[in-house]
């Protein structure tokens, strides 16, 4: 180590900051070169007296207060503009993604809401008007493809098959020994209907909407892919019994 | 039914989100604030005025709390708000340098060496006379302030805010060595300006 290389680190030898083999070399230096020990002295001296001079300042007074306000109201409106500048595409698109994804609750809630209150107007317009032209006299087999309620009772009185929306959609109407009508209708392709006026029970490993509107009850579910609805004047609780067993047979 | 369901949900999670923001704020007031004056220091030093200083102090503590979810806990927080302000102050305020600092090192050596290597001089102005005359604290101050930038950054970081090298290389973002070499020239550097302030004064004899 020559005189101008310790003098570069002269300051690391005062403060203790040297590594073990580089605090050899410069003890070692300074044993040999008088000048640079002379000034090694001087400034373990001096640093030892200027140092407690170079004080901490105090801030202003109030300083402290402003910057507390001014993280409490910057920091507020900053953290929603981080999520913006950080990536203003991701910040972009996750909007428009909520946008679509509120959209489609929304639209997904009005649909559904049709859906249903469809399936009860149908109802109504089949008991008064019948169902269609589809059946065969002495057809005994109903369009539906599990909604088979003649095991419980029920004879099968009208059936059609229809495109709706480009998806098939089978009615059948039975008729109970009561004189309560059944209009069991299936729909391929179609998700459970939700709607806030309805309610959902889960039994049988599957989820059925109950609604009612006007008197006429209707229980839904599906069946692999198969959108199954039973409407009636019956009592939703005898709907749903009979949805029930017609989920476990299926 | 469903859709109302996720909605709910969502706004539970913003609710919670919120909650986290609150606990995070007071995390920061506490890890972050009490290193207030030590920051003023370095800001003030480095600005060189009382108005601009604070004004870098809240644009430090700003970004600092927009970026705390990057602090480690534990880590020296001194050292993390001191490298933001040193990185502000470049991108904001060196702009301001009207011409680059040169220093005559030779000159600096050659006064240097005419005060600590004079053993007639030394015996009378040994440190601790040359550097402790009454009212001595604001001339510090002014010399400090006088010394060109890259010199007075590092003895601030170190013999002001004592980090230690590594951590004023990391705040510096150069090498230890290069520390090393001019926190010896800085310290080089204030003392000849402290000892001529002491010959303008009349307080020692060249």
């Amino acid at each position: 180590m020559n005189c101008r290389e310790y003098r570069e680190l002269i300051a690391a030898h005062v403060d203790g900051a040297l590594s073990f083999e580089e605090s050899r070399e410069a003890q070692s230096h300074i044993e040999q070169c008088a000048t640079c020990c002379r000034i090694f002295v001087w400034e373990t001296r001096a640093q030892k007296v200027i140092k407690p001079r170079l004080a901490i300042i105090a801030p202003p007074s109030g300083a402290k207060e402003r910057l507390l306000d001014t993280l409490e109201q910057k920091g507020r409106s900053r953290e929603m503009l981080r999520w913006f500048s950080l990536s203003p595409r991701l910040a972009g698109s996750f909007a428009l993604a909520m946008v679509v994804v509120l959209a489609t609750i929304l639209w997904r809630n009005n649909s559904q809401d049709d859906l249903l209150s469809v399936a009860v107007d149908q109802y109504r317009t089949v008991l008064a008007k019948g169902i269609g032209s589809d059946q065969k006299e002495g057809q005994s087999t109903p369009a539906t493809r599990l909604l088979d309620l003649s095991p419980w009772g029920y004879r099968l009185s009208a059936n059609q098959v229809k495109q709706v929306d480009g998806r098939e959609e089978r009615l059948s109407l039975f008729e109970g020994q009561a004189n309560d009508y059944i209009l069991a209708k299936e729909i391929d392709g179609v998700v459970l209907p939700l709607s806030s006026e309805a309610m959902i029970t889960r039994a049988e490993d599957r989820q059925f909407v109950i609604y009612s509107r006007n008197g006429v009850n209707l229980v839904a579910w599906v069946d692999n892919d198969l959108l199954c609805v039973l409407t009636s004047k019956l009592p939703n609780e005898k709907l749903l019994a009979l949805a029930k067993r017609i989920a476990v047979r299926s | 039914m469903e859709g109302t369901t996720h909605l709910i949900a969502q706004s539970n999670l913003f609710t919670f989100l919120l909650k986290g923001k609150k606990a995070l704020k007071q995390d920061f007031e506490q890890v972050a604030i009490p290193h207030l004056s030590y920051i003023y220091t370095a800001a003030f030093y480095l600005t060189q005025d009382e108005h601009e200083a604070e004004d870098l102090v809240q644009e430090t503590y700003l970004r600092a709390y927009r970026f705390f979810h990057k602090f480690e806990s534990g880590t020296n927080c001194r050292a993390w708000l001191l490298s933001i302000q040193r990185h502000l102050f470049i991108n904001r305020y060196r702009h301001r340098k009207k011409q680059p600092e040169f220093v005559d090192w030779e000159k600096v050596d050659r006064e240097y060496e005419s005060f600590v290597l004079d053993e007639e001089h030394t015996e009378k102005y040994n440190p601790e006379r040359l550097f402790c005359f009454r009212d001595m604290d604001p001339e510090v101050e002014k010399a400090l302030k006088g010394l060109p930038e890259e010199f007075r950054t590092v003895i601030i970081l170190v013999d002001i805010q004592e980090l230690n090298y590594q951590e004023a290389a990391k705040v510096m973002k150069c090498p230890v060595g290069t520390v090393r070499s001019r926190l010896s020239r800085g310290r080089r550097l204030l003392q000849v300006a402290l000892r001529n302030y002491a010959l303008q004064r009349g307080l020692i004899n060249k």
